[in-house]
């Protein structure tokens, strides 16, 4: 029993070290764990940016006014926006329709008279909206500035009216508002499943095309011996560019780092464990390079991006993509991974995502064992 | 002469389509994948936030928290409100995401409205869930205002009043499905040239096109055609179905657009070719070209407006090819963008074009010899 024991530890390290091999010859490999996490990481950090300080913005004051003027310099000293001062609209309205510039405001003539009459002019505001985003921002700034000036106006003249009501916001976990903090996770979610899928499906097809998985499923492995040696080089690539990922996060970009590395490693093992069966299940249906890797992107890659409620919130979907998000394990990672930063250990919110993407990679590894095992039968 | 080259490079594009298209399976990606994509990336990306759970902690019964009540019921973005007996629980919930955001109602609300102060209600919200929690943020922001306004009147103060150009509507598809075309054609023909001479390497049958009467840029011609077409297909077939799927209005016309997408499928099959004349394998044509199509999707645009990159990535964003074809893809569909508006982002597109495929070609010469 023990000599069996023994035999099949010195089966699987002569897989493990067949993987090893491959892995170091190609640098390829390190490309994806190393550059990869770096990119995303940096792009996420620097170059994805949801501020709107340089929005070329114009603005037209056709009253020419004490107050307008007035106004108007709100406009010209907001931080959000880059505003442009003109004298007509018709450069402005082509400058939108070239895009060249996201919006622009007109402070009606006549605005200083309806406000002294008691019923104020509208102040008029045209929007990029093929841009929705950027527009929707533009109209809420513009409103916001607008409603600020008119206020600390009536302050002076005396006849300051507070609102009956107001909010007191507080943001918990993110009080700069910083996108980078809620990028990062996604960041890693991306990462581990390009390792786990991609880079899987992509060996196990290659032994297929090649020819050489006969040759494998010949030796005395069993069915067991060869999977879990075979995804074992991969499983810890995946753990060390998520620890990259995260050293750069955290000492680069200044995300905190509030839960324990204990529970990181957990949450990202056990997602690893499910991607990497969902690559070899990939890899074993394709049997072809191409076609793994396009397979791998369409239900590895893309759903971690979309589907996973990094990017966009699940809640809002239609109902039906809504159930297709229960089958994608990436929506498992991320609220327990964005916690761990930023939050803390919350065990009740990351032992039953652990619970399930385990049973994701049991899934996966008994269809891919099964999948495999009929081939020699 | 001419004649002779001609022949040569229509029989080795055929054999390359041959080797794309035979593929069952490699076929049905090539189908089947745009098409979801382009299902998946419409139905779910949405930056509207709707289907909202809300949590509470009310001390206060009168009628200014009555009326703040009211408008959460009355908000079609907000789903269920959930009661809390006290903040520590509220934050509680907050943490373990049963609510994105909860309101804490003070004991003295309405009498701060009565005595015709502002009453001030607390607002915790999500920020791990950043962008969602500002818009929720936003709305009840607005749920507040106005039930303000019904306890005590505000002063006339001048309105904005916002014209909405080109999607009056703000539908976010009206972005999405244009850029769309750009982003998944770009995906595809960098995956389909860059596997083209990997291919070859890695089965051995690479010395056997070097043996054939082909110079090298016939080769390279040939190889060009299934990615080209792959990606002018598709690009068309999209500007079939997403007026039908979703709505967008198309008020430009095809001709520009088919002008564009030609260039665009030259710019970015160059790349793809380059990667493929480098690798040594199709493991490394693929994570090559994926570690390339990244940085060009998140440079541009797609993921957040290009005007607020940090400025030394400003040129990034204007020699990539996808930030032009972003921008006509926009243009024409919901600005109607004609002939020279469309050039003037076209030429730039032509100028990476001609290097990139100079780039593939000198590659390709220096690895044949």
């Amino acid at each position: 029993m023990s000599g069996g024991l023994a035999k099949s530890l010195r089966r699987g390290a002569a897989i493990r070290a067949k993987e090893w091999a491959q892995v170091w010859r190609d640098p390829s490999t390190f490309g994806l764990v190393v550059v990869l996490p770096l990119i995303l990481i940096f792009l996420f950090g620097s170059a994805v940016s949801l501020d709107t300080r340089n929005t070329p913005v114009g603005l037209v004051d056709a009253d020419r006014s004490q107050a307008s003027r007035e106004l108007a310099g709100a406009y010209l000293a907001n931080s959000q926006f880059r505003v442009s001062e003109g004298s007509a609209v018709e450069p402005f309205e082509m400058a939108l329709h070239q895009g060249t510039l996201r919006g622009f405001i007109v402070i009606p003539d006549g605005f200083e008279r309806s406000l002294a009459s008691g019923q104020p002019q509208q102040v008029q505001l045209v929007t990029d909206a093929s841009l929705p985003n950027t527009a929707a921002f533009l109209a809420s700034h513009t409103r916001g500035v607008l409603a600020n000036w008119h206020e600390a106006r009536l302050a002076e003249d005396g006849n300051a009216a507070p609102p009956a009501l107001s909010l007191l916001s507080r943001f918990d976990y993110n009080p700069g508002l910083e996108s980078r903090h809620m990028l990062v996770p996604g960041a890693i979610a991306i990462v581990m499943a390009m390792i786990g899928s991609l880079l899987t499906a992509l060996i196990m097809a290659r032994e297929y095309e090649r020819g050489t998985m006969e040759g494998l499923l010949a030796t005395p492995l069993s069915i067991h011996e060869l999977v879990l040696n075979k995804l074992a080089p991969y499983f810890l690539l995946g753990l060390g560019s998520m620890l990259i990922c995260v050293l750069v996060a955290v000492w680069g970009y200044g995300v905190p780092m509030r839960g324990s590395v204990f529970s990181l490693v957990l949450v990202s093992a056990a997602f690893l464990a499910a991607v990497l069966g969902q690559g070899l299940l990939i890899s074993a249906a394709t049997k072809n390079q191409f076609a793994a890797t396009q397979f791998a992107l369409l239900s590895g890659f893309l759903p971690s991006l979309l589907l996973s409620g990094f990017l966009f919130e699940i809640d809002s979907m239609p109902v039906a993509i809504q159930w297709i998000t229960y089958i994608v394990p990436a929506r498992y990672l991320i609220p327990p991974l964005q916690s761990t930063f930023l939050v803390g250990d919350l065990w009740r919110l990351i032992l039953p995502n652990v619970g399930i993407l385990c049973l994701f990679a049991l899934f996966f590894y008994w269809r891919v064992t099964r999948a495999i095992g009929n081939k020699i039968a | 002469m001419t004649g002779g080259r001609l022949i040569r490079i229509w029989a080795m594009a055929l054999k390359e389509l041959r080797v794309v298209l035979l593929d069952k399976r490699a076929r049905t990606t090539l189908v089947i994948s745009p098409i979801i994509q382009l299902l998946l990336f419409g139905y779910a990306s949405t930056l509207e936030v709707k289907n909202v759970d809300i949590g509470l902690v009310n001390r206060d019964s009168g009628v200014a928290s009555e009326r703040m009540l009211a408008g959460l019921d009355g908000s079609r973005n907000i789903r269920t409100v959930k009661v809390y007996p006290d903040t520590a629980s509220l934050n509680d919930a907050i943490a373990h995401r049963e609510v994105i955001a909860g309101l804490v109602i003070p004991p003295d609300l309405s009498r701060d409205v009565a005595a015709g102060r502002t009453g001030e209600i607390g607002l915790v919200l999500d920020g791990r869930r950043i962008n969602a929690a500002q818009i929720v943020n936003g709305y009840l922001g607005e749920i507040a205002a106005q039930a303000g306004a019904q306890l005590r009147a505000p002063p006339a103060a001048p309105q904005l009043v916002t014209r909405n150009w080109f999607n009056p509507n703000l539908e976010y598809s009206w972005f999405t499905m244009p850029a769309m075309i750009a982003v998944i054609t770009a995906v595809l023909m960098v995956s389909v040239s860059a596997q083209s001479v990997a291919r070859e390497r890695e089965l051995g049958t690479y010395d056997q096109l070097m043996i054939l009467p082909l110079r090298p840029h016939e080769i390279l011609a040939g190889k060009l055609v299934p990615a080209f077409l792959v990606g002018l297909v598709n690009g068309l077939l999209y500007v079939a179905m997403i007026p039908i799927l979703y709505g967008v209005p198309m008020l430009g016309s095809v001709g520009p657009f088919f002008i564009a997408i030609l260039v665009f499928a030259l710019s970015i099959t160059g790349i793809g070719l380059s990667i493929s004349a480098l690798a040594q394998s199709q493991q490394q044509a693929f994570l090559s070209s994926f570690l390339v199509t990244v940085p060009l999707i998140l440079l541009s645009g797609y993921a957040s407006p290009s005007d607020n990159m940090p400025g030394w990535l400003q040129p990034f964003a204007e020699i990539n090819p996808l930030t032009h074809m972003l921008l006509i893809c926009e243009g024409i569909f919901v600005k109607g963008w004609d002939y020279p508006i469309v050039l003037t982002h076209v030429w730039p597109i032509l100028l990476v074009a001609i290097s990139t495929i100079t780039l593939a070609w000198l590659l390709f010469r220096l690895r044949s010899e």
